[in-house]
């Protein structure tokens, strides 16, 4: 990957960068480089600011959080951050589908430290007018999770 | 200030992009005036500089409104001064005597000296050209003096060139050359350089009054103006100048070099009343046209455009989209296609500068080249070059993260789409068309909430792919189709699409596309051994990551 990110560089095509560099840093995580990974990602929302290329900015901050999160799962104070500017950046952009993840993630983070009306909250509104469907697992998921926590709020 | 419009435009769209008014209903004055409402009326003047007059006075009456809604006497005041700028550039002095005069009444009755003064300069110069000449010249010098006296030098160079223009109508053209001299000078001391196309137009306009039969320094005044508009992109201040020689050059019996002056700075501009000058120039440029000179000159320079681009195509293929030379190739393609409107060549030259400023990633150069690509189109606007134009606008917005717009444009690309008519375009714009406008919608539809109609897309695009022999197009299927499988997170099948793009890289020797064969390959890589890791050493997962290495 890196060779790949290395052959761009030298013919000059940043395009996808924002891609690229989430791709990346996911990989630095599944091999436990968090300080990479983290790094790889900050360079790239830099790279953003820089270039004024969005395009994956929601995502770039959705990856973020879950690195945060991955890093210290006792603090998730800085992924909770870090997932809430997915979504608004998301919600600017009308990237619903970027929203969801995001929303996904941050709801099953409000779950897991007790936190079940926040997680509603936040899931819900970003699952508004998605339908399920094969081609993005993720629909499925949100439901089944805000089924979850409905019944957690009539308990 | 500094005379950089573009990077002035950028800013100011940033800045009314982030504003937001419940968040920063409390802080807009804390830098004096109400930020949202200045952002507006300077965009609104920027805009004009760089040759976007239309839409100009619907910001400037944007910020009116806002600046009296404020009830903020300062953010009221500015933006009247703002206004009475543009209507000064416009030349209408009735609407400067108007607005001036409220500036006058507002500033005098809160006491603020700084508006006073811009008030009287204005007022001063609406009487002059108004019809009240000495009087108004006389009121402008003192006004100016006032000025300058209360520590103030912005502005100044643009009030001397007002004044000295004023000057060289009252038969003294050797003081008015002397105040544009201390203009330019005053302007190279401060860094106030946005004036400095506009003291030289000026500077030439004295030189050829005072001296008709020797237009030599009035010539080398207006090249001067050309050159200093045409680095700071300033396109308004620049076909002032260039009108004015051009019409000097054809009253000297020299319709090719005016007609060479005139192209380049009149293209983009469409007639409005708000710029006379650009109707005045087009009809020039029609009359210019009609003679032999020019005729034989615009053959020879399609020749050489035609040239120019087959150039510019082979280099794509030895050296790539981003390569310097690729572009400079286009850059000279499209200048010796200046005034060939909607030419396939020109067109070509379009296609060649965004995509050069696409795969160099830089969104303002995209944004410029994809609005003169959608120009060029304007008079035909169902052609398939149109879909392609469209297509270029939806990108640019794409990477920009405007995916509502960029679907907009998409949608239109497509729809103006036809196989068969349409194929051989592949050949002009890098790859097919209509593969290329039905993937950037897929890219667009997925994050926008759509996932099934964009996955059905990328499936008609690699049906199309399939039934087509350019090899570019294949590989351009390959990556976005990988792409779009990495944005979804499904990285077997971007994988999938790596290998195959990996299989053509190879065999057609495509080194642009090889990059993202490897890093996508790399990535699934990764992603198995991943796997392989947490299911068979789970319980020693973080031992075996450092001793094993990374796997990226």
């Amino acid at each position: 990957m890196r060779r790949g990110v290395e052959l761009l560089r030298e013919q000059k095509v940043p395009m996808f960068d924002g891609l690229l560099k989430f791709a990346l840093a996911e990989a630095e995580a599944w091999a436990d480089n968090s300080e990479t990974a983290l790094a790889i990602l900050d360079e790239a929302l830099a790279t953003s600011e820089r270039t004024g290329h969005r395009t994956f900015n929601a995502e770039l901050h959705r990856v973020r959080g879950e690195m945060l999160l991955k890093r210290d799962s006792a603090n998730p104070a800085p992924a909770e951050d870090a997932l809430q500017t997915a979504i608004a950046v998301a919600k600017q952009q009308g990237a619903r589908s970027f929203e969801l993840r995001a929303a996904l993630r941050l709801a099953k983070l409000y779950q897991s430290t007790a936190r079940p009306a926040e997680a509603h909250a936040v899931l819900a509104p970003a699952l508004e007018g998605f339908l399920p469907t094969p081609e993005m697992p993720e629909i499925a998921e949100a439901r089944a999770l805000l089924a979850a926590l409905a019944e957690t709020e009539q308990e | 200030m500094a005379g950089d419009f573009t990077g002035a435009q950028a800013n100011l769209v940033e800045a009314l992009r982030i504003y937001d008014s419940e968040r920063d209903r409390e802080t807009r004055f804390r830098f004096g005036v109400d930020f949202r409402v200045t952002a507006t009326a300077y965009l609104a003047l920027t805009n004009w500089h760089l040759g976007e007059v239309v839409g100009v006075r619907e910001l400037i009456e944007e910020a009116v409104a806002g600046a009296v809604e404020s009830a903020h006497v300062l953010t009221q005041a500015n933006t009247h001064h703002n206004q009475a700028l543009f209507e000064i550039l416009r030349g209408d002095a009735e609407a400067v005597r108007r607005i001036a005069d409220t500036l006058v009444e507002l500033s005098q009755g809160h006491g603020v000296a700084l508006y006073l003064a811009f008030g009287s300069v204005y007022s001063s110069w609406a009487r002059a050209r108004l019809g009240d000449h000495a009087t108004g010249v006389r009121d402008l010098r003192q006004a100016l003096a006032q000025y300058t006296d209360q520590g103030n030098k912005l502005f100044s160079p643009f009030y001397q060139g007002l004044l000295a223009e004023l000057e060289a109508e009252e038969h003294d053209p050797g003081g008015a050359l002397a105040r544009i001299d201390e203009a330019l000078a005053l302007g190279r001391q401060t860094g106030e350089r946005w004036t400095d196309a506009f003291l030289h137009r000026i500077r030439g306009d004295i030189l050829l009054k005072a001296d008709p039969e020797n237009p030599a320094r009035a010539e080398e005044a207006y090249r001067a103006a050309i050159a200093v508009a045409r680095e700071q992109g300033a396109r308004s201040f620049g076909l002032q100048p260039a009108l004015k020689l051009a019409k000097l050059y054809q009253s000297t019996g020299c319709p090719v070099e005016a007609h060479d002056a005139l192209v380049p700075a009149l293209e983009g501009f469409s007639p409005t009343p708000e710029m006379p000058e650009i109707a005045e120039a087009q009809a020039l440029l029609a009359t210019l046209e009609e003679t032999d000179r020019v005729r034989a000159q615009a053959a020879q320079r399609r020749h050489m455009t035609h040239l120019r681009v087959a150039y510019g195509n082979a280099l794509i293929a030895a050296r790539g989209f981003g390569a310097a030379e690729t572009t400079e190739a286009f850059a000279k393609a499209r200048e010796s296609a200046y005034g060939e409107e909607d030419a396939p060549e020109l067109l070509a030259a379009d296609f060649g500068l965004w995509v050069s400023g696409c795969v160099r990633g830089e969104l303002p150069s995209m944004r410029t080249r994809a609005a003169a690509f959608l120009r060029d189109v304007e008079a035909r606007p169902d052609s398939p070059e149109a879909g392609v134009a469209h297509r270029t606008c939806g990108l640019t917005h794409w990477f920009a993260g405007e995916y509502v717009e960029a679907r907009n444009h998409l949608q239109r690309a497509l729809a103006l789409f036809q196989p068969g008519r349409d194929d051989d375009l592949a050949f002009r714009f890098g790859h097919d068309v209509g593969v290329s406008a039905t993937l950037w919608l897929a890219f667009t539809l997925w994050p926008l909430g759509d996932a099934e109609c964009a996955v059905s897309l990328v499936g008609r695009a690699q049906a199309r792919i399939a039934d087509l022999a350019h090899i570019a197009t294949h590989a351009f299927g390959r990556i976005n189709a990988a792409i779009f499988e990495l944005m979804r997170g499904d990285h077997a099948r971007a994988a999938q699409n790596a290998v195959e793009l990996a299989r053509l890289t190879r065999e057609h020797d495509l080194p642009f596309w090889r990059a993202f064969a490897v890093f996508i390959e790399g990535l699934a890589r990764a992603k198995r051994r991943a796997r392989r890791r947490a299911r068979e050493h789970a319980p020693r997962r973080r031992t075996s990551a450092r001793t094993e290495g990374s796997d990226v």
